[in-house]
């Protein structure tokens, strides 16, 4: 699709420090913030999976940076982590479609990054064909069932 | 244009065009099957990379809306709380299906003399048994003898062993055995070791997204191959506009598109639709001529009436240690039929099947969790997430509809498909006996799930995806003015047009549906092949 919002290099680092506070660092340092997704490949993949999702994205941006230099700043980037936090909030009460399009955003793709992956305790890998191993069935589980007289109805 | 007269065009090369194709191989007639997808190589299926899940909302999503393929055909469903899922491919929905593969019980095909309600079917289930059992040998069912839910003369023996339960699995069997309620593992279209040809399933956990591995037996593995080699022959990117009349009042031929949107012509002895309980209707009602003005046989006014899904519900327990849940066939897991038949000290007549699920994978955990309240952004996201991975099991509630007339397809007056063929838009209402069972079985899987040892559990009482089972718009009986297609799937109002797919069912049983629309197809083959000499009479 060619009529999806191009993201300016401005827009995608205000995007990536938005996102930063949509999913933060893990305290122990193992999970990365989501920032890093607004230069990746899947970010532009997955605007174009909701109508509108990149507008969205785009004005909640334009927005983010308004309240910023309402707070005497020259951008959202150049806010405190705690006052990016609060700007956020701001403009999630005034605009109340950005914050699910951000979560929408973030959720879809960090959990499929092999980063994220990895620091989940599972091998970043394709599940084919690999595949997993399961244990045998413990079909004594059965045995109650078995004992049941006939569930079906003559017919 | 094609001059070649074929002797049976069957339209769709989805579950019963395959089950009907290899049938009809050995009679040596000249075959075609014109499909409006392509085939699907194992190297196209998301689950050769990490981010299968993705393509989950995109390319392999469940809705022709989402995905808007090529393939795809817009569906209208704005006007019903189910949205309609199918794919477009050789193999068509199977591609996608979750593979569960249980039969219809001996009740489903006596409703109104059992339950005063809807209609009885003009067959009954030791009839299709045989069909059954063909089918199951054809497809590699796994599954395990002996189930109390189902006859034992003649008895269901699935050919493979079942496939693994899991710790997930075993923890919800007990919490069935507290309540002392039935199970049994699930009768899977997915085979559990080598069989003719293919490789077992190695439990990657994709299934919905297609199976790169081959294990799970969608038709373009199981029956196409064979029916290829005999000598059926298959047109893909082919998609049928319209089903054309001879001046003897017979079907002729069809008018369809080739990849390039150019007009083909494909002229025929039989015609067969095969293209599922949305794409059969549309099809007939968009065939219309002096004869039949209000669509191809159409004279009971039947076609497009009666659509039956399967409404589901879903309650997933979250638990509080690991599962593995996101290993093994996805929806192949556990069955429960415990209230599968009608109780007079209920409140609705039929009933509904449980199906126990696996787990989520890490994407779609983090997309439930959010879409459920339970995690949140920002500095408690990492706690609740791990709260969620890994810790839940779902379990759905399979109810089952009944037909009213009401609930139809119909063209949609704007909204066409990329040749210009008028949508099939969908008008549906969940019944008040339907709403009735789910509420029913909503609450008993919570039951369920508590008895398992679920801290927390999430109910969600109507699925708004899981319109995957699409029937009854076409039905069969022995009368016209109460059916569109006879015993054996042939119109009643144009004697060599038949269908094959789930439009056909009278009523919808609380099962998935492809088992039954595959042997159906094989009797309707044999039926057929049996009758090849008064075939039009």
């Amino acid at each position: 699709m060619s009529d999806v919002h191009q993201f300016s290099t401005h827009e995608r680092d205000t995007l990536a420090a938005v996102l930063d506070q949509v999913i933060p660092p893990s305290a122990d340092g193992r999970l990365p913030g989501a920032g890093f997704l607004a230069h990746g490949a899947r970010f532009d993949a997955v605007i174009r999976l909701l109508p509108g999702l990149d507008l969205g994205l785009a004005g909640g941006i334009a927005a983010c940076d308004e309240h910023a230099r309402r707070r005497g700043v020259t951008d959202y980037r150049a806010l405190s982590d705690a006052d990016r936090l609060a700007v956020l909030n701001e403009v999630a009460a005034a605009d109340p479609g950005f914050v699910p399009s951000l979560m929408f955003l973030a959720y879809s793709t960090y959990y499929v990054e092999d980063r994220v992956i990895a620091a989940l305790d599972l091998e970043p890998r394709p599940p084919h064909p690999q595949g997993y191993a399961m244990a045998a069935n413990d079909l004594t589980l059965l045995e109650p069932v078995r004992a049941r007289s006939k569930l079906w109805r003559d017919a | 244009m094609s001059e070649e007269t074929v002797d049976v065009l069957i339209i769709g090369a989805g579950a019963s065009g395959a089950a009907l194709a290899w049938s009809l191989a050995e009679t040596r007639m000249n075959v075609l099957c014109l499909e409006q997808g392509d085939w699907v190589k194992s190297d196209d299926y998301p689950s050769n990379a990490t981010d299968w899940e993705l393509r989950r909302l995109g390319d392999f999503g469940f809705s022709p809306n989402d995905r808007k393929l090529a393939a795809d055909y817009p569906v209208n469903d704005s006007e019903s709380p189910i949205a309609a899922s199918m794919f477009n491919a050789v193999g068509g929905s199977t591609i996608l299906f979750a593979a569960h593969f249980p039969r219809l019980h001996p009740s489903d095909f006596r409703v109104r003399s059992l339950d005063g309600v809807a209609t009885d079917w003009p067959l009954d289930y030791r009839y299709l048994a045989p069909w059954y059992d063909l089918n199951e040998r054809m497809t590699g069912v796994s599954g395990l003898a002996g189930d109390p839910a189902y006859p034992q003369d003649p008895p269901k023996r699935p050919p493979l062993p079942p496939l693994p339960l899991g710790q997930l699995g075993e923890t919800l069997a007990r919490g069935f055995n507290k309540l002392g309620w039935h199970w049994w593992p699930s009768d899977s279209a997915i085979i559990s070791q080598d069989y003719e040809g293919r490789g077992a399933c190695i439990n990657a956990g994709t299934c919905i997204t297609g199976c790169a591995q081959g294990a799970k037996s969608s038709s373009d593995v199981t029956y196409w191959p064979i029916a290829l080699r005999s000598g059926v022959k298959i047109k893909t990117h082919a998609r049928v506009r319209e089903i054309t009349l001879g001046a003897n009042g017979l079907a002729d031929g069809v008018i369809w598109y080739d990849e390039s949107g150019r007009e083909q012509r494909q002229k025929a002895h039989v015609v067969v639709l095969a293209c599922n309980g949305i794409g059969t209707p549309r099809l007939l009602l968009n065939s219309k001529s002096k004869d039949f003005p209000d669509g191809l046989a159409n004279r009971s006014g039947l076609v497009g009436k009666n659509l039956m899904f399967h409404p589901y519900a879903m309650a997933t327990g979250v638990f509080d240690r690991p599962l593995e849940g996101y290993k093994g066939a996805i929806g192949c897991c556990i069955m429960s039929q415990e209230f599968y038949e009608t109780d007079a000290k209920r409140d609705f007549v039929r009933g509904y099947s449980f199906e126990i699920l696996r787990g989520l994978g890490p994407m779609f955990t983090a997309l439930m969790g959010m879409g459920w309240g339970s995690i949140p952004w920002g500095k408690d996201h990492h706690g609740a997430y791990a709260e969620l991975f890994d810790r839940t099991a779902g379990m759905v509630v399979i109810g089952e509809d009944l037909p009213e007339e009401c609930n139809s397809i119909t063209l949609d007056p704007e909204l066409k498909d990329a040749n210009g063929i008028p949508a099939p838009k969908i008008n549906y209402r969940l019944g008040d006996n339907s709403q009735k069972l789910m509420a029913h079985g909503i609450a008993r899987a919570k039951e369920v799930l508590e008895a398992s040892g679920a801290k927390k559990v999430i109910e969600e009482p109507l699925l708004r995806v899981a319109g995957w089972h699409l029937m009854g718009t076409a039905r069969m009986g022995t009368d016209p003015k109460t059916s569109v297609v006879n015993e054996w799937g042939r119109c009643h109002d144009v004697k060599n047009l038949f269908i094959i797919d789930g439009s056909i069912f009278p009523t919808a049983g609380a099962v998935n549906p492809t088992n039954t629309i595959q042997a159906l197809a094989l009797h309707v083959a044999d039926a057929m092949k049996k009758n090849l000499a008064t075939l039009f009479d």
